[in-house]
């Protein structure tokens, strides 16, 4: 991957005209000006060029990549004009000073299949999110994905640094461990899924992708399982045991105020002496919270 | 692939070290890349090492990891990569890729989930999910004649408990192709294999007084094939695709025996049993449309049909209980089986540079099909024999969710857009309280993006949410299940929702950044008499990060969040208690949690040394705090507010648990090519948690219990690694 397909240093090509429906046409080089190739690019901008080696844009046998098309110039715009002056900078496609909307124009102009499909309109874009805001082509720090930092839990961080503080709690899934990661179940690019959520076309699908197991259906429901996991479990993480968004069994006293011991104040008297608090609080008893198959499972015990 | 602390690994990974500054100016354009990351670790640990490992292998010994490898053949990119080799958490992944055209990889992924190594039973199995007693043990219990002396038996017995590892592990096999065509044609297949094996805590009762904690077995497999056909030509993206995914468990019942009793009588069996998680299948198919439109203009047409389906393993008999007459079943099998539907539609469009548009259209049905099971007697704890009159039913739950959506965005000025939108959001829902809930949801937006000196963004939302259906009908429907009438199940109930939230990030100098957050809410359940009657949030962030050179740099962050709720009931016994308003209380519930991250590197020191050093503290307090009588400002109109006469409370102690993280890394750069490194980190975890430490988890023989003495306890440990880096 030496880049060899890239244009040759002082054969000038004419920039093609830009296809007027092609979002890419708002972050348009100066007109007027031709391509000039990498080599005289790379004359100054040999910082630039270390993480453009490294990275899948390089692959000129791949045809969508810009090193099979026009190298630098592929994103940036023919650099004649800056090469003949290189104090005119703006005549080049600079990514830190153009809209998030020319930003993401310009990278969807190949990145237009799979889930990048789903960009325009996404919950990210439609806040004026770009590529750039996640990824770096030159300097990126992560072993996958060319993101701005080390880890995708840094990178959504930046933004959503509630969530990424769960994950340190006591009840965690494994993304501080590394078996995980915020992709794991979301994807950031847009979905047909709610909440950005990677499979299926539910919360409780995208959940039982993996805990099967919940999967049922059941012979007796609990139905706020299934309408979504979410009304009792933080997927992102919590202090509580099993990721319970409170500890039981205020969590199922919630919904559940009947008689007895549903009603029952548990307060310090009985929390040593009671096994509807200890341990396992209610779900000591009531095993099959998330839907039981035996025949006598009507309230999830058996 | 490490996150929020990163191992020592990812930093000689990705942090360009100074053995990899020196192989870089050697080597620019090398084809074959990689590292190998090898050495030995210890670890000392005071407390419960099994959350400290939790789902890693931190055990003490000579190490493999890090392991990448990078090269070119005949155009080809092969990758290949190996963490922690040997133990129990290992990984192994590789792909091979001819760029443009087709790539193929597959991983073997270990994730082990260590619950604790201090549980301790005296249940002993032999066959997959029986669970014994030794008799003699139920004999010396089922021989007192009294709770005080079988409770004695019991503490005699536990003096024998053997000590288990309550662990499960998943193996995961994943694998996949993708076929790149000249004709924008992507053909993508993957295949995933689980096996999960292990055993998880379980509770299993005899009655309200004796129950007991198990060990129920996990074997579970779980089966994914997802393929999909996608063909991209000009404006036009099409894609189909059939996902299936079978779910198998090994050991669907589990049966323990009582410890109370070795033999089976007409009002308690000397075993219980239960059912566990049954096999099933999801399968489904789905396609897409998306047409680029001219004007910046998008439309996107999305539908998926699924069908779920149990098993079909035979439904366990309502009893074990020899004693016990044989009741009849409705019928052999679950025959549980649904549908699924969903269809998305969604218009975006960016006519000029002053105006977005966004429009979706949303909806998702699960039709759950499996027919009632009618039950006219059923066996409780496997105790007794009772009829149910009137008859019960199932309720196989079933809901229909449309969702539609509309956002218009002004740009005015390049940096400021401001937004408005609409949610209509329509649930239709089976056997719950509320068949029907309509919600409208009007949200403003205004953002500033600067490029990359100055970013905000802010979001107000207001929702209202309403279910449908005579009030009268409701109150007779929970009172007949022994409820309040009004009682709301909080997350279908009628609700107002207020939240807003603010972004924002300043980078004044190329080596300086700032990022602040805040965000606040309140559901208020407004018709919630009973159940949870509101909640709030408040959760503030902010962060500093500066790195005046490409070698030093580090940053601090801190983030607070502060969640109330309050919830209602009555402790009340069938009859007059039922509809006493002077039994009223409430649970006014605070969680509040703060979290600290820091880091600093300092890279290539002298060109030879690298030192990173990470930490994080998380601080949370959890407290529930009873009010007996009227709930001052959160009262109904409609409800009668009269003094208590319940007893006053004895509040509940605070939540507390506190998790710190440090990490030390220097690596030194012998030449280019090899480093050496070490790392040192400590963890420490404290908790103080009323139903889960060692003081409310005091013994394994409490009152009516037999448990396995799973307790949130605290540790301390240190891991020290040395390690030698080779790089390709």
């Amino acid at each position: 991957r030496a880049g060899s397909a890239a244009p040759v240093a002082g054969v000038e090509k004419p920039a093609p005209r830009q296809n007027s429906s092609q979002p890419i046409a708002a972050a348009s080089s100066a007109a007027g000006a031709a391509y000039v190739g990498n080599a005289a690019c790379l004359g100054c901008h040999d910082a630039q060029n270390k993480g453009y080696a490294d990275h899948p844009h390089h692959q000129a046998s791949d045809p969508r990549t810009p090193a099979a098309k026009q190298g630098c110039e592929t994103c940036h715009g023919a650099g004649s004009k800056h090469a003949d002056n290189p104090e005119e900078v703006h005549v080049l496609n600079n990514f830190k000073t153009m809209t998030p909307s020319q930003v993401s124009a310009t990278c969807t102009e190949c990145h237009n299949r799979g889930e990048h499909a789903l960009w325009q309109g996404s919950a990210h874009e439609k806040r004026d999110l770009s590529c750039i805001s996640c990824h770096s082509v030159h300097s990126a720090k992560s072993e996958s994905g060319n993101l701005k930092e080390k880890t995708q839990t840094q990178v959504c961080a930046q933004c959503h640094r509630d969530k990424a503080a769960k994950l340190d709690r006591s009840g965690h899934m494994p993304l501080r461990e590394g078996k995980m990661e915020c992709s794991t179940c979301h994807t950031p690019h847009g979905s047909t899924n709610v909440r950005n959520l990677r499979k299926g076309d539910s919360i409780a699908e995208m959940c039982t992708s993996c805990h099967a197991d919940k999967r049922g259906p059941f012979l007796w429901e609990h139905a706020p399982s299934r309408d979504g996991c979410v009304t009792c479990h933080d997927p992102h993480g919590s202090s509580n045991e099993r990721m319970l968004v409170t500890k039981t069994p205020m969590l199922c006293q919630r919904c559940h105020v009947g008689t007895r011991h549903p009603s029952t104040i548990y307060d310090q008297a009985l929390i040593n002496t009671s096994v509807r608090v200890y341990a396992r609080s209610c779900v000591t008893c009531h095993t099959n919270v998330h839907g039981s198959n035996h025949p006598s499972g009507q309230f999830f015990v058996r | 692939q490490a996150t929020s602390a990163p191992a020592p690994v990812a930093q000689t990974q990705a942090a360009k070290p100074a053995a990899a500054a020196a192989a870089d100016e050697s080597a620019p354009w090398p084809t074959t890349t990689g590292t190998i990351n090898f050495g030995s670790r210890t670890t000392s640990i005071s407390g419960d090492g099994a959350r400290y490992e939790r789902y890693r292998d931190m055990s003490d010994g000579l190490f493999v990891e890090g392991f990448r490898f990078a090269t070119e053949r005949r155009g080809w990119v092969f990758d290949t990569l190996a963490d922690h080799v040997g133990r129990r958490d290992q990984r192994y992944s590789g792909s091979a890729v001819l760029p443009g055209r087709f790539k193929v990889w597959g991983q073997w992924d270990q994730i082990p989930m260590l619950m604790s190594r201090t549980t301790q039973t005296l249940f002993t199995s032999t066959t997959p999910g029986v669970l014994q007693l030794d008799d003699a043990v139920q004999a010396s219990v089922q021989a007192q004649a009294t709770a005080a002396g079988q409770g004695v038996a019991l503490a005699n017995a536990v003096t024998n408990a053997r000590q288990v590892e309550l662990s499960s592990r998943r193996h995961i096999f994943e694998g996949g192709a993708q076929y790149i065509g000249h004709t924008g044609l992507t053909l993508t297949s993957s295949v995933r294999h689980v096996n999960r094996d292990g055993q998880i805590p379980f509770g299993g009762s005899f009655g309200h007084s004796n129950v007991v904690e198990t060990m129920a077995p996990v074997k579970h497999q779980l089966s994914d094939i997802d393929t999909s056909a996608e063909y991209a030509q000009g404006n036009l993206l099409v894609r189909g695709g059939y996902d299936g995914s079978w779910f198998h468990n090994d050991v669907t019942s589990l049966t323990f025996d009582n410890p109370w009793r070795l033999t089976d009588i007409g009002s308690a069996g000397s075993r219980g049993r239960t059912s566990l998680p049954p096999s099933n299948s999801f399968m489904s198919v789905n396609g897409m449309l998306s047409y680029r439109l001219p004007h910046r203009s998008r439309a996107t047409l999305y539908g998926s049909l699924g069908s779920l389906r149990d098993a079909g393993d035979p439904l366990l008999p309502f009893t074990v209980n020899t004693a016990l007459p044989v009741v009849p079943l409705d019928r052999a099998t679950t025959d549980g089986h649904a549908s699924t539907s969903s269809i998305n539609a969604s218009f975006s469009s960016r006519p000029t540079k002053m105006v977005d548009v966004d429009v979706r259209f949303r909806t998702y049905d699960y039709n759950n099909r499996t027919p009632e099971f009618r039950i006219v007697q059923r066996v409780g704890y496997d105790n007794a024999v009772s009829v149910v009159s009137p008859a019960g039913e199932t309720e196989p739950f079933g809901l229909t969710r449309s969702t539609f959506d509309a956002d218009v965005r002004l740009t005015p000025v390049r940096i400021v857009s401001a937004g408005i939108g609409f949610t209509r959001n329509v649930e239709d829902r089976t056997h719950r309280i509320f068949e029907q809930t309509r919600e409208n949801v009007v949200r403003v937006t205004a953002d500033s993006v600067t490029g990359r000196w100055f970013t905000m963004r802010t979001k107000f939302e207001h929702g209202e949410r309403r279910g449908e259906g005579s009030v009268s009908e409701i109150a007779a429907e929970l009172s007949a299940i022994g409820e309040q009438p009004g009682m709301r199940h909080f997350d279908i109930a009628s609700r107002n929702r207020n939240r807003i939230t603010v972004t924002a990030a300043a980078t004044p100098l190329n080596v300086l950044s700032f990022d602040v957050s805040a965000a606040a809410g309140k559901d208020d359940f407004i018709e919630s008499e009973f159940g949870l009657r509101d909640n709030q949030h408040r959760v503030y962030g902010a962060g500093v990060e500066l790195s005046p050179t490409d070698e030093i740099g580090g940053g601090v962050s801190y983030s607070l969040e502060r969640y109330t709720a309050l919830s209602r009931s009555r402790q009340a016994n069938p009859g007059v208690q039922f509809t006493d308003p002077s039994r009223n209380w409430a649970t006014d519930s605070l969680d509040r949690s703060g979290s600290w991250t820091g880091h600093a590197e300092w890279l290539q020191i002298k060109r030879k040394l690298d030192v990173n050093l990470f930490g994080d503290l998380s601080r949370s307090r959890g407290l529930y705090r009873y009010i007996t009588g009227p709930v001052v400002d959160r009262t109904l109109p409609e409800e009668a507010v009269v003094p208590t006469t319940l007893p006053q409370p004895t509040q509940l102690p605070l939540v507390r648990s506190e998790l710190s993280r440090v990490n030390l890394d220097v690596v030194y750069a012998l030449t280019a090519r090899w480093g050496l490194g070490t790392s040192f980190g400590v963890e420490r975890y404290r908790v103080s948690d009323f139903t889960l430490d060692s003081q409310a988890i005091s013994r394994v023989d409490l009152p009516g219990a037999l448990l396995l003495g799973y307790q949130y306890l605290p540790y301390t440990a240190k891991t020290f690694w040395v390690r030698a880096i080779y790089r390709y």
